[in-house]
């Protein structure tokens, strides 16, 4: 489904991550875990076409996407919900969704937003209000819907409970599982580490840009002293 | 009845400058350039008016061709001029607007003469009486009903159409918009056109009401369009229409009362001044 390998991306100078090589199939979940400043967001925004690829290859169902514009890319099959959910704010909800769902047909367009206001009801009563008027948990809610707009293959998640409450941490993660089980390819980023490696089937860990450990999510949980530094590492989140 | 005739020649003066002042707020809030050679496709919208109507007989054909080249002569000045320059930062721009606005000048004077051209048998020039003593140009109803048409039309498109939707979310974040697969080279080039058709009809329009066009008619629409779209709040739609009417009245009230002081587009600089440091973030504009 969706296969990279030794990827290197970041911002003119600066590198941001290199050699990142990994293979998921579909309905699997990658979760990527490293401390702030590691490399993460920027990886996934690589995978987007939004932050420059220095090197290596990703591939979607065996077709190439390194030469590819952002735009060109959704149509293969790939969509974000980007650190800080960066909803439009000065569209309203439902316009929201409308750009998330650009590259399909009209029909595609009404039962997506039909499957984003079944997976966030709250939503749909809100359709109309200006995105930017949303609370936190909402925009998040809207972040996710408008990323299913294009009924991606491999979805790309970014910080999603980042200063949500648990009750709706819980309810993002309940619609990832569901697209799990709709063979939906999942790279999470996330801090809070204890739900990351739940979700988990396969896990990387950067540390400065580099890879230093992955995975499968079993075989980290029987590395019990690296398991239990992670879960450590963010015990304050 | 005087003041509503100066207020109605107010609305007029104010749908020309607002069909101006758009194109430079369209490409303000897409790109942060100042656009200043716009004016240069309002002088040419002007030029092609009285050409084609001067040749068919047709005003209204004049209008659709003035409108659809000059759309298209907006599309080719940002492939050529600017697209190359995005990655500079955006006085590079600016000059380069500059300078082909200077250069239209010279260009206009060399293709059509220097001293401008007129409508042979100039268009809607008759008037209808509204009410006894109270007299409308045709000119005049069709400068304010054009205006109110193309603003409707562009508020349709923009709220309404998935195209009008997506070119919003390229103003508000252009990389999350490229993200989801609007193509936003096709959202720039119908940007541009869309501006630009707009100053080719006030161009025509002008060239109406003064039964002139000439080299030079695009300098004070320039800098008063640029006066405008500070005024609105840079890059705000809603504040160029309200600025550009406002100025329109202010001006045509001004210049009956405050004329033997300042005279038009002093009192237009005058009022941009007072505004700006009264709300310096402009009539609409958000923080700064
Ligand atoms: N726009 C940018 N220009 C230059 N450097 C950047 C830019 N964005 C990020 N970086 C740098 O790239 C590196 C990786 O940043 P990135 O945002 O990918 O980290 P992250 O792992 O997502 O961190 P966090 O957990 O804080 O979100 C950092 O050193 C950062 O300073
Ligand atoms: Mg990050």
């Amino acid at each position: 489904m969706l296969e990279v390998s030794k990827l290197s991306c970041g911002y003119g100078d600066i590198v941001a991550a290199r050699d990142i090589s990994f293979r998921l199939s579909s309905g699997e979940v990658l979760s990527i875990i490293g401390a702030n400043g590691a490399g993460k967001s920027s990886t996934l925004m690589c995978l987007s076409g939004l932050v420059e690829q220095y090197n290596g290859s990703i591939q979607v169902n065996g077709v190439e996407l390194a030469k590819l514009k952002p735009e060109q890319r959704i149509q293969k099959g790939i969509s974000i919900v980007p650190e800080g959910r960066r909803i439009f704010p000065d569209l309203s909800v439902l316009e929201n969704l409308i750009v998330g769902g650009q590259i399909v047909d009209k029909s595609t367009l009404h039962l997506g937003c039909e499957q984003a206001f079944n997976y966030f009801p709250r939503l749909r009563d809100r359709q109309r209000q200006l995105a930017g008027s949303l609370s936190g948990g909402e925009q998040q809610m809207l972040a996710i819907g408008r990323a299913l707009m294009s009924q991606p293959k491999v979805l790309l998640v970014d910080e999603m409970s980042l200063g949500l409450m648990p009750k709706v941490v819980d309810e993002c993660y309940e619609v990832l599982n569901d697209l799990k089980q709709k063979n939906v390819a999942i790279v999470l980023v996330e801090q809070n580490t204890e739900r990351a490696l739940n979700a988990a089937d396969q896990v990387l860990l950067i540390e400065a840009s580099q890879v230093t450990w992955q995975g499968s999510a079993e075989a980290l949980k029987q590395t019990p002293e690296l398991f239990n530094s992670l879960l450590g590492l963010h015990k304050g989140n | 009845m005087l003041y509503l005739e100066l207020f109605i020649q107010g609305l007029v003066q104010g749908s020309i400058y607002a069909l101006i002042a758009l194109g430079l707020t369209l490409v303000y809030g897409l790109l942060r350039i100042l656009h200043v050679a716009h004016a240069a496709l309002f002088t040419l919208g002007g030029y092609i008016g009285v050409i084609v109507t001067n040749a068919t007989g047709s005003f209204t054909l004049a209008m659709v061709v003035a409108m659809l080249v000059v759309g298209l002569a907006g599309m080719l000045m940002y492939k050529l001029a600017y697209e190359p320059l995005l990655s500079q930062p955006p006085y590079v721009s600016l000059i380069a607007s500059i300078a082909l606005f200077i250069a239209s000048e010279e260009i206009f004077r060399i293709a059509f003469g220097p001293y401008g051209l007129s409508y042979q048998t100039a268009p809607l020039q008759g008037h209808i009486e509204l009410f006894s003593g109270f007299y409308l140009k045709y000119a005049e109803i069709l400068v304010m009903g054009l205006s109110t048409i193309l603003m409707i039309a562009l508020a349709w498109l923009s709220m309404q159409t998935r195209t009008g939707v997506a070119w919003r979310a390229t103003v508000t974040d252009p990389d999350m918009a490229r993200a989801f697969g609007v193509k936003i080279q096709n959202v720039r080039y119908l940007n541009f056109f869309i501006g630009s058709s707009f100053a080719a009809a006030a161009g025509v329009l002008v060239a109406l009401l003064n039964n002139l066009v000439e080299p030079t008619m695009g300098s004070v629409a320039s800098y008063k369009a640029l006066a405008i779209i500070v005024l609105g709040g840079l890059g705000s739609i809603r504040g160029t229409l309200i600025a550009s009417l406002l100025l329109g009245v202010l001006e045509s009230f001004g210049t009956i009362y405050i004329g033997h002081l300042l005279d038009r587009d002093a009192i237009a600089f005058a009022f941009l001044i007072l505004v700006l440091m009264i709300r310096p973030q402009g009539l609409m504009g958000g923080k700064l």
